[in-house]
């Protein structure tokens, strides 16, 4: 397949976030929960199972433009230990490893690091990792004598924008894994969407419909499978071309994609993202001033893997534009019409010089002119 | 080769007489020529050539370190002997007196060689032995003085420092990346209690006076307590040779002896007070000497060498991980060990002081 450039895209790793991490697009969010503990002084042999005890969702505020979602998550992790007193510590070479590192610190040779190369180094763990899709079934009956528990309990939320009418939250994916010899670490991913169809209203406001096709590549990772790519729009700004009588709207377009790593071992379930900016030609139905309102909403969209670092994304975009604020105008009409005339005041009465300071006739001390301060050292 | 360039391996020719010795393989015969040594048999054992003629038996050895230490080393055992202290196998001179031989850019030297059973750590009575073999070269020692003109004052506390430094660096240079491995997993995990293990060593060296600028501090130490360094002939200690001398407090010698036994024991508190003791019948600890010695013992040195040969691609992932594992397992006993060993140490100091 022959891609330009342009639709052919690396996107880059983003940091990872503990406690909360949210990608917030065009009609959904995505929100990766993520704890990471040590847990006894006894060192871990096996994650057992994972469940979620509870996860709900409510709406604690709402607007025309975004709405904050509210929820509670409890996760509990079962893991067993080993006992430290029958495990043979004692590596045969050690006391040579003793004798070999006191003769490096005397020699003065010191870690070097001109010749590494860490990306030969890239190796699957030998610890335990679970990865369950959607929301794990519940704990009572998984638990067995002897195992350990840890269990999180935890807020959470998140914007969403866009309007329709909005779906509950899900649980994507949850991932439990052994990173350490006492430490375990839990990743949770929540998907928020509107349901994004076109009223009829709005299919008159239509100002164009794109087909695109882009090839995302990733650099430093492996992608096992994608969860989704959620995209955010901002920093608009139009331009009508005279001789061509086109309207172009230009954006910073940023594109997520949410993606669990083929690598097993620590965080799996990452992110990775790039800004571009993205220009849209209207060829009619438009005004030659900026619109009021643009709005894009993807339609079947299409993520398939090409390979372990690369994806080819299909998605249709409409773009729909608004040039009047009737309604906006009708909400305000309960409102009391104030004309704006201006309004005579009376001058400010000015004060003569040194007039305060003036005994005047009659006049008798009103009250104390000063005050005691003291202060204590 | 091993890490100290040390040639391995076994390779044998017999000799068919005096007269028609042909060499000894992988040994050059220019060295053996400079010695007053009627071979009759020689072959390639682990670690050096065990060379035979009608009288006695010699081990050659390939030096491949700093050549001033092989010198300081030899000098060091001369001034041993002279105190009366045999318990090394003596090196042999050549025909004009050197002490080694210089060919095609490498070192050689010959010592005497007794067969004899060697050490084992596993053996209580052996390690009590050895605790009471080093008192002894102390005792003999501790006046020996050898400085070349121009050597740079050795300071143990600059030269951990700058090793915890090293630690850091790598902490921080993983702190932002995804960790690619178990090893790199296992690092970050445990970093900051061997970091932390690390500084409060050098604070107690700091509290045991330890001063690198005084002179009496600084001697010459036998720093190589390997198994097979190590014989028993007759019911006595012999070391095979000793030219891994350093130089640094003398109960770093001690505490590398602990270092090396006492994994082999989960860190038997009893077993490291039994030694210690066997050391003072002979050479008594002060409580600075006491402090040095937790210090030493305390500093992460394993957890800082997996790190050195991770950076160093020396070895197999798996390998390395799975000793950095078992040396973090390992700290679990070793930390029940100090604790104990450092109690016992403030008691006997408390009863000395009401005493």
């Amino acid at each position: 397949m022959n891609m330009k450039d342009e639709n052919n895209i690396t996107l880059a790793s983003e940091e990872l976030n503990v406690a909360q991490q949210v990608l917030e697009g065009e009609g959904e969010t995505w929100v990766i929960l993520r704890w990471k503990e040590q847990m006894s002084a006894e060192p871990i042999s096996e994650v057992l199972s994972v469940s979620a005890e509870e996860f709900n969702c409510y709406v604690d505020y709402k607007s025309i433009e975004k709405s904050y979602y509210r929820g509670q998550i409890d996760i509990v992790v079962n893991y067993n230990t080993s006992d430290l007193n029958s495990m043979d510590i004692a590596a045969k070479e050690v006391g040579e490893e003793e004798y070999f590192c006191r003769q490096l610190f005397y020699s003065g040779k010191g870690i070097e690091t001109e010749s590494f190369d860490r990306e030969q180094l890239l190796q699957e763990t030998g610890f335990s990792t679970l990865m369950e899709d959607g929301k794990p079934s519940e704990r009572r009956e998984k638990i067995t004598k002897g195992d350990r528990v840890w269990e999180v309990q935890s807020p959470w939320g998140a914007w969403l924008w866009g309007t329709g009418e909005g779906q509950e939250a899900t649980i994507k994916k949850v991932h439990v894994a052994q990173v350490g010899l006492y430490s375990i670490l839990v990743e949770v991913v929540i998907k928020l969407e509107i349901r994004q169809d076109v009223s009829e209203n709005e299919k008159q406001s239509i100002a164009s419909a794109v087909e695109e096709e882009t090839i995302y590549n990733i650099k430093d990772d492996s992608i096992e499978e994608v969860l989704g790519m959620p995209i955010a729009r901002g920093f608009w700004s139009c331009a009508y071309k005279i001789n061509d009588k086109k309207l172009i709207l230009k954006n910073f377009k940023k594109i997520v994609m949410v993606y669990v790593s083929s690598i097993k071992g620590g965080e799996r379930l990452r992110v990775a993202s790039t800004v571009k900016e993205e220009r849209m030609l209207i060829e009619e139905g438009f005004e030659m001033f900026c619109p009021v309102n643009i709005k894009v909403i993807k339609s079947n969209e299409e993520i398939i893997l090409m390979s372990s670092r690369t994806l080819l994304h299909r998605e249709v975009n409409y773009c729909m534009l608004k040039w009047e604020l009737k309604k906006m105008q009708e909400k305000s009409a309960s409102l009391e019409m104030v004309p704006l005339t201006p309004k005579m005041t009376e001058p400010v009465k000015r004060v003569k010089p040194c007039e305060k300071w003036l005994k005047k006739e009659g006049e008798k001390k009103k009250g104390k002119f000063y005050s005691i301060m003291t202060i204590k050292i | 080769m091993d890490m100290n360039g040390l040639s391995t391996g076994r390779r044998s020719i017999k000799n068919m007489g005096k007269s028609n010795f042909a060499g000894i393989e992988g040994f050059p015969s220019e060295v053996l020529q400079k010695y007053k040594i009627n071979v009759t048999e020689g072959k390639k054992e682990n670690k050096f050539w065990l060379i035979k003629s009608r009288e006695k038996s010699y081990a050659a050895w390939e030096y491949t370190s700093n050549i001033e230490i092989l010198e300081m080393s030899l000098k060091w055992q001369d001034y041993l002997r002279q105190n009366g202290f045999t318990k090394i196998l003596p090196y042999v001179k050549t025909v004009t007196g050197e002490n080694y031989v210089k060919v095609n850019k490498k070192n050689y030297y010959i010592t005497e060689f007794i067969e004899g059973k060697p050490l084992d750590f596993q053996r209580r009575e052996d390690l009590l032995e050895l605790a009471r073999t080093l008192a002894e070269i102390y005792a003999c020692s501790r006046n020996f003085e050898y400085e070349k003109i121009g050597e740079k004052e050795i300071s143990w506390l600059k030269i951990k420092q700058d090793r915890l430094t090293e630690l850091l660096f790598f902490y921080q240079y993983l702190s932002d990346k995804k960790l690619i491995n178990d090893y790199e997993r296992l690092y970050m995990e445990n970093f900051k209690t061997y970091y932390n293990r690390g500084q409060e060593a050098i604070e107690k060296m700091v509290m045991a006076g330890y001063n690198p600028s005084n002179k009496a501090q600084t001697i010459v130490l036998m720093g190589n307590f390997l198994e097979e360094n190590i014989v028993k002939i007759n019911s006595d200690l012999m070391f095979l040779h000793a030219t891994s001398c350093i130089k640094g407090p003398m109960i770093m010698d001690l505490s590398l002896l602990l270092c090396m036994c006492l994994p082999k024991h989960k860190w038997d508190w009893e077993l490291a007070k039994d030694i210690i003791m066997e050391y003072q019948k002979k050479v008594q600890l002060n409580m600075n000497e006491k402090y040095m010695l937790l210090a030493q013992l305390y500093f992460p040195r394993r957890f800082w060498m997996y790190s050195y040969r991770y950076f160093k691609g020396d070895g197999e992932l798996n390998n390395i991980t799975e000793k950095l594992k078992k040396y973090l397992y390992e700290t679990y006993w070793q930390d029940k060990c100090l604790n104990k060993l450092e109690n016992w140490m403030l008691e006997e100091e408390n009863n000395e002081y009401e005493g």
